[in-house]
């Protein structure tokens, strides 16, 4: 009884080594994933790598303009709360500035997603914008 | 003096007769019974287990194993590649990515 535990034991470990490792060897980049789903051929999938690639160092700046934003924002809001208790002009300056650096943001992300959208056979766009557009437009609770 | 004596000597030669009741050994041997059946009604539920010592199905639940778990790996990563390419989208994580 004590050898067939054991011998259970191992089969659960090795089963769990397994899937680890097959998570770990199936990994791609996000992309990669991207082309294989919509089976794209290997110059589109080039072209969508650097698509990515150029969309990740175009949001870089606005990430840093956000965090900056934000962090002005908090502050401001909070010797606001803590002060007499009412939206200033400078607040006030502060929430729309924060709001300017997401809209242009959006803009970028849109602007990704329609030329991702122009390398996919056209009866796929339709699939893949309904899956991008909800990060950008908000979904008013009703989803 | 002498009376303790006497009563150390009655005490000494007193044996206690302490009689069980009359049900008590019908007790002690239904409690021996329901333990005996309490293992014995679990034996079938891990018998099975016995037979996994045999090195042939040992080797055969191993490569059960192995597949099964490569194969649920497989699976899980699939689904969660859909998610990963969502996140990427993030300007925060798309930019994390480019850097």
């Amino acid at each position: 009884m004590q050898r067939g535990f054991l011998v259970l034991l191992a089969a659960v470990l090795i089963g769990v080594v397994g899937a680890m490792l097959s998570r770990h060897l199936m990994k791609s980049s996000p992309a990669a994933w991207l082309c294989q789903k919509y089976g794209l051929s290997a110059d589109k999938s080039c072209r969508i790598e650097a698509l990515q690639t150029e969309y990740g160092s175009r949001c870089g700046p606005y990430c840093d303009k956000m965090c900056e934003a934000n962090a002005r924002l908090e502050q401001l809001s909070l010797e606001a709360g803590l002060g007499q208790r009412n939206i200033t002009p400078t607040l006030r300056e502060a929430v729309a500035e924060t709001d300017r650096i997401r809209t242009e943001t959006r803009i970028v992300m849109l602007e990704h997603f329609y030329a991702v959208a122009a390398e996919l056979p056209p009866e796929k766009r339709k699939e893949y914008l309904l899956k991008v557009l909800p990060l950008v437009i908000d979904s008013c609770g009703s989803k | 003096m002498s009376d303790d004596h006497e009563l150390s000597a009655l005490l000494q030669n007193w044996t206690p007769k302490a009689e069980p009741g009359s049900g008590f050994n019908r007790s002690v041997w239904s409690r021996i019974e329901t333990l005996e059946s309490r293992k014995s009604s679990f034996e079938p539920l891990f018998s099975w287990i016995q037979g996994l010592a045999t090195p042939r199905i040992a080797a055969t639940c191993m490569a059960v194993a192995l597949f099964g778990g490569i194969l649920l790996g497989g699976l899980q990563a699939r689904s969660s590649q859909e998610e990963q390419y969502l996140h990427s989208l993030r300007p925060f994580a798309a930019s994390a990515l480019a850097r």
